[in-house]
């Protein structure tokens, strides 16, 4: 047994407890929550029933159904156990996880990276340099390559806190959230339209998105993130009466977010589809929360996991109250008075007319005008009422819900043994301990947030803690970020997922202070060069066949740009990125001869989707020049330019993005009309600022696009193409663009450089 | 050394503390044994290379002419006597009193049976039976094999169109098309190996041609059937003359960027990329050229044809034959022209006949002239839609989906031809003998392909995935392939 320490700051009594709770018990998940919400949650176990009477985790109880169906060794899997801590770190350090400077912890990641290497025989690679540092510090905490000038001014300040103000600067950036909010919305499939054959577009989903963005903004702690998305509306009594409240509501988006078939009823494939639905959600929250594969247990027992086929069911039953909404009223309770005064006054203006109204006969002739004008009349003054912003979200339908069966292997149209909510059985196999916070709703959400948010979940925080160490190192300490079981990937380190995990609960499930810790480490910070030039003193062969997939970190990872980002970098260097930073998405150009890949969007342009909004619609350019982010995502129809480089799915969860290359991705780059205008704006940017001089163009072009100067040999190659493309633009009849353009020839090249593509 | 799969990362997780208790090894062994031993192995630098198939093949390529919106089989090549005689009849109690498992596509019938005002013949020596829409098709009638008794798990267009093009009634999975490059690469490696021809697509959109969770080397690229044979292939026309030279920079610079950070896969194999793209570009443009076509083979797949849909869906046809010839492993088309395709929901009659006249002659002229150039031998030609439709009237003259019986046919690449496999019941509302779900279908296409259907899988989210579901779940079409 581990001493039990430590990372529970003594102030946190309630860690502390549940600390002693698992080392002597190891006794689970009794759904108690932790932090906030106090208002709803209390910190003692509600259930009423002795102890005595529920039945145990499959560790201790040997009545336990996961026990019955599998074997021991179901229970061995990693990731059930809760994070403990390794005997190489000492109390005193660690009780400082939350210096703000990061100093303590950082030390802390790199001695439990550092002891892997030596154990290995390997040592760590030395510090990147600036330029390279700001590279990836900017495209890691908010997606975009830096200015010259802030590659500049970082590159030249030589402050011993210069590196940690540039942390703070990038994480204090708006530009932050919008970055990290894309790498939730692909854990979440998220998407703007409903998907299948209509396709219709969601005309309130870019919400759910912008609070996202908000959230991680504002470093709104996890546990309430998680709670706000599952259960938000169960959080919110009547009209919010503040922002927060509002984008509880609003974070029930979450609910939504799977694709729906509007035509199943149609055909009578109701019942059916609730069956995906219900599937949908309940895979998508264990891959989103706990990293564990509840598709893999909808049929039969899993094959691999200590997960039942009940499990998938007793899952389920959380969200079988889930009613959908387009009419969660998020306008806050002061304003709402304000309207429904407002539109009464309305009314009253429009009293005495409609009296008047009523009294006259419309098919009498001597009525008619009269009776005409006051319709036309009432009608003006009708639009003056203010209606209340809605939200797409969702709302239990009472305090009741349907009853949830399981389904013989899988099939819908064979129920069998009915089950109630619960957990992950070999936790905690009785029903989930549920209690309504109001009448009109089951508590049944809220309860399962509560225990998925808990500092109790063995899965939770690491998962989290996985997805965020994956961004960052372009591969997580498990590489399956959405399946912690058997068939998943084993954490290279234990230990530091481990250690992660705790203090990120101890830190108050705070995401900014994880980046902190993790991008002020030396482990983050060292170069990703394989081959090591300038440190001389390692045999880079050596470790390159030790650890050639780098595990162990002994250096940094090179990272290919993902589709966003790429795109966002060609606006940003070609300085015509648009600002807007939350709202409708934007819907880009799109070949029409692509779009009859979707027939339901021709339906549209025919006019023949009853208002239905199957299409494209497509905006003016200069409004399409937005970060991807606010791109509109639409499930027939990805975007093609994003979609070359590995786009994913918005069917299932997103753990991590592909990053293949093929050669359809170098005629996009290379070709694509998208591409071309982009080299030419950055082209006549570069001559706008360098000036006539080729020598100080090439100088322009590298510092905007690559962060640094061209080295002799690559200026003299750049000049002698701009040479060569200014005669043959000359030739070919362009006189007094010949020079501009053979620039844009030279922006294209470099945009379609590796070093263009790939974060050192 | 290839890697097992692409960029690291089942790399990583095969060779970090990946499978690392001995217990997890004992418990999966039965079953990843018996399934299959390991996983198809890409190269990532060509991941579209040649790969052996796990038995020797019948068919090395394939073209799925898919046949959007639901064609009514028994208008066209199944044969009814019995729903001819009872015409304006009340459909006979025995057939609606049945347990459909799919939702209810009767109730948006009436209660009367309908024919199609169609003449019926038998043709070849074979003496399979077609209605006189397809006059072409059924001079085939000796090279055909029918499955009759087909059927869907779904009466809606996009989960049934999902279903016969990736096996699952939900979108994001790999379709067909996909699976069979990653299994075995492709014959040319300067064109896409997997190809979509289409004027209007299916309904779901391009998520019937994704790689779902397969690498995107293998995701369907579109072909277009007039002008530039591909998006992108050629930058907008004044950059032509400086194409060569500015692509050598990028080289050039990628090259030296490349040797300080050797070890790095990835980059190289984007140097390589760019010169297959460039490769590319010139293949298919050649691809495109179908002047390069005798006139005698421009009217045979009526590409002079005054029926300008004809003629389109025979440029297509004409396409997928070159592409086909230049060694592309999977093509597919799409028959539709407008968003209505075959789903005659008003007027069965109009709509049969309408996409008989676009379909039929260049359909035919495929299979003459892949069969006159030795193609056919090794082509798999596969004809279907996602369902087929009710002998029962909706409206006054329209049919609805009817996923429960429909027919579908192949020619070529092995499969058994001038025969009838199963059959629906009289009317032709479901399928009787020998019931054929589509993952049959799919693991008959593989196995002529020499892919063994459970051995053909990609590891994802902790399941083996496949195109034809969980191992052992499905089998060949008994006959199809002798």
């Amino acid at each position: 047994m581990q001493r039990p320490s430590v990372f529970f700051r003594p102030q946190t009594a309630i860690s502390l407890v549940a600390a002693l709770v698992f080392f002597s018990t190891l006794v689970f998940g009794n759904g108690h929550a932790t932090t906030n919400e106090k208002a709803v949650v209390d910190d003692q176990p509600r259930d009423a029933s002795p102890l005595a009477q529920r039945m145990g985790d499959a560790f201790t109880d040997v009545n336990n159904p996961i026990r019955k169906i599998f074997d021991g060794e179901r229970l061995d899997l990693w990731s059930l156990k809760r994070p403990t801590v390794g005997e190489s770190i000492s109390i005193n350090e660690n009780s400082q996880t939350t210096d703000v400077a990061g100093r303590l912890v950082l030390e802390t990641i790199d001695r439990l990276i550092q002891k892997r290497l030596t154990d290995a025989g390997i040592a760590s690679s030395a510090q990147a340099d600036k330029r390279t540092l700001i590279r990836r510090l900017s495209f890691d905490l908010t997606g975009l390559p830096p200015t010259p000038a802030e590659a500049q001014s970082f590159v030249e300040d030589s402050s011993p806190k210069a590196y940690e103000k540039l942390v703070e600067r990038l994480l204090d950036s708006p530009r932050y959230g919008e970055r990290w909010a894309r790498h939730w919305l692909d854990v979440v499939r998220y998407a703007d339209t409903e998907g299948f054959e209509r396709d219709e577009f969601r005309p309130l989903a870019w919400q759910y998105r912008d609070y996202v963005i908000r959230s991680f903004n504002q470093d709104k702690p996890y546990d309430q993130f998680i709670r706000e998305q599952l259960a938000g509306d169960e959080l919110v009594n009547g009209p919010p009466k503040n922002a927060d409240e509002a984008d509880k509501l609003i974070a029930t988006g979450f609910l939504r977010l799977g694709q729906w078939d509007s035509t199943a009823p149609i055909f009578q494939e109701e019942v059916r589809h609730r069956d995906q639905q219900l599937a949908d959600l309940a895979n998508t929250t264990g891959s989103a929360f706990l990293g564990l594969t509840f598709s893999c247990c909808q049929c039969h027992d899993h094959k691999y996991d200590p997960l039942s086929q009940a499990d998938h069911f007793r899952l389920r039953a959380f969200f079988a109250g889930v009613t959908p909404r387009n009419d969660l009223v998020i306008e806050l309770a002061d304003d709402l008075e304000e309207i429904g005064k407002h539109n009464a006054e309305v009314d009253e203006e429009a009293a005495p007319l409609k009296a008047e109204q009523s009294k006259l006969d419309k098919d009498k002739n001597e009525d008619q005008p009269r009776y005409e004008e006051l319709s036309k009349t009432l009608a003006e003054i009708e639009t003056k009422k203010r209606s209340p912003r809605m939200a797409m979200g969702a709302t239990d339908s009472g305090a009741d819900a349907p009853a949830t069966h399981v389904f013989y292997q899988g099939d819908f149209s064979q129920p069998r043994e009915e089950v109630l909510p619960g957990f992950v059985s070999v936790l905690d196999p009785n029903p989930a301990v549920i209690e309504p916070p109001r009448a009109d709703t089951t508590g049944r959400r809220l309860a399962l947030a509560n225990w998925i948010a808990s500092s109790d979940n063995p899965w939770t925080a690491r998962t989290l803690v996985n997805r965020v160490w994956q961004h960052h190192f372009g591969v997580g300490l498990v590489a399956t970020a959405n399946d912690f079981g058997f068939s998943g990937a084993r954490p290279t380190n234990p230990e530091l997922l481990d250690w992660l995990a705790i203090a990120f609960i101890n830190d108050g499930w705070s995401i900014k202070k994880l980046h902190r810790a993790i991008v002020c480490s030396a482990t983050y910070r060292q170069t990703s060069d394989a081959a090591r030039r300038g440190t001389g003193s390692h045999d880079n062969d050596q470790y390159q066949e030790k650890d050639p997939a780098n595990h162990l970190l002994w250096r940094q990872n090179v990272v290919r740009l993902d589709a966003e980002t790429l795109r966002d970098s060609l606006l940003s260097v070609s300085g015509s990125l648009n600002t807007t930073d939350s709202g409708k998405p934007r819907w880009p150009h799109v070949p029409i001869d692509l779009l009859h890949a979707q027939p339901g969007i021709l339906e549209a342009k025919d006019g023949g989707d009853g208002g239905r909004m199957q299409g494209w619609y497509e905006d003016p350019i200069e409004e399409t020049d937005v970060r991807s982010v606010f791109l509109a995502r639409k499930r027939a129809m990805p975007i093609p330019f994003l979609q070359a480089f590995d786009l994913p799915d918005t069917t299932v969860s997103c753990a991590r993005r592909d990053t293949t290359v093929v050669a359809p991705q170098a005629l996009m780059l290379f070709n694509s009309p998208e591409s071309i205008r982009f080299a030419l704006i950055l082209a006549e940017r570069v001559a706008e600022e360098a000036g006539v001089d080729p020598a100080s163009r090439v100088e322009t072009l590298f510092r905007r696009a690559l962060s640094r100067s061209p080295d002799t040999k690559e200026k003299a190659i750049c000049l002698d193409l701009l040479r060569r493309h200014t005669d043959q633009h000359r030739m070919e009849g362009a006189e007094n663009q010949a020079e501009l353009l053979a620039l844009r020839d030279l922006c294209r090249a470099v945009l379609n450089l590796n070093e263009f593509m790939y974060i050192d | 050394m290839p890697l097992d799969y692409i960029n690291r990362r089942d790399f990583l997780q095969r060779s970090g503390g990946g499978f690392g208790s001995v217990a997890l090894a004992a418990l999966l062994a039965d079953e990843v044994r018996a399934a299959s031993p390991q996983q198809t192995t890409i190269d990532p630098l060509n991941p579209l290379v040649e790969r052996l198939s796990h038995v020797t093949p019948k068919a090395k390529q394939v073209i799925f002419l898919f046949q959007y919106g639901g064609p009514s089989t028994f208008d066209l090549i199944d044969y009814k006597p019995e729903l001819i005689k009872l015409n304006g009849q009340p459909v006979p109690e025995s057939f609606k009193q049945h347990n459909d498992k799919v939702g209810g596509v009767l109730n948006h019938c009436k209660d009367e049976l309908m024919s199609g005002p169609w003449n019926w013949s038998q043709h070849g020596e074979s003496g399979l039976w077609f209605s006189d829409l397809l006059p072409h098709t059924a001079q085939h009638a000796d090279e055909l094999c029918l499955v009759r008794s087909m059927y869907s798990d779904s009466s809606n267009h996009a989960p049934a169109t999902y279903l016969m093009n990736t096996g699952s009634i939900l979108s994001g999975k790999p379709s067909m098309g996909s699976w069979v490059t990653y299994g075995l690469g492709s014959l040319n490696q300067n064109l896409p190996g997997y190809v979509l021809l289409y004027k209007v697509g299916g309904l779901g959109g391009s998520a019937n041609w994704s790689n779902g969770f397969l690498p995107a080397a293998f995701q369907g690229t579109q072909f277009r059937y007039e002008g530039a044979p591909a998006l992108n292939l050629e930058p907008p026309a004044n950059l032509a003359g400086v194409q060569r030279s500015t692509l050598d920079l990028v080289q050039q610079l990628n090259r030296k960027h490349a040797v300080q950070r050797s070890g790095v896969l990835d980059l190289d194999g984007r140097i390589a990329s760019y010169e297959l793209a460039y490769r590319m570009q010139s293949e298919a443009i050649d691809v495109g050229e179908l002047a390069q076509e005798t006139e005698q083979t421009q009217n045979a797949y009526g590409l002079n044809d005054e029926n300008k849909n004809k003629a389109l869906f025979g440029r297509m046809c004409l396409l997928s034959r070159r592409l086909i010839e230049k060694g592309v492993r999977f093509v597919q088309l799409y028959n539709a022209v407008d968003k209505l395709g075959w789903d005659g929901h008003d007027n069965n009659t109009d709509y049969h006949q309408r996409n008989a006249a676009q379909t039929d002659q260049p359909i035919a002229a495929l299979l003459s002239d892949l069969k006159q150039r030795g193609l056919l031998d090794t082509t798999l030609v596969v004809w279907a839609g996602e369902f087929g439709r009710t002998p029962m009237m909706q409206g006054n003259n329209g049919r609805n989906h009817n996923p429960y019986g429909f027919t579908i046919w192949m020619a070529g690449g092995g499969a058994k031809s001038g025969q009838a496999i199963g059959a629906t019941d009289e009317i032709g509302l479901r399928a009787v003998d020998q019931p054929q779900p589509v993952k049959n279908l799919h693991a008959t296409i593989l196995t002529a392909l020499g892919l063994m259907p459970d051995d053909l899988f990609f590891e994802t989210n902790g399941r083996q995935e496949r195109l034809t579901g969980v191992a052992q779940s499905w089998k060949t079409i008994p006959g199809v392939l002798g």
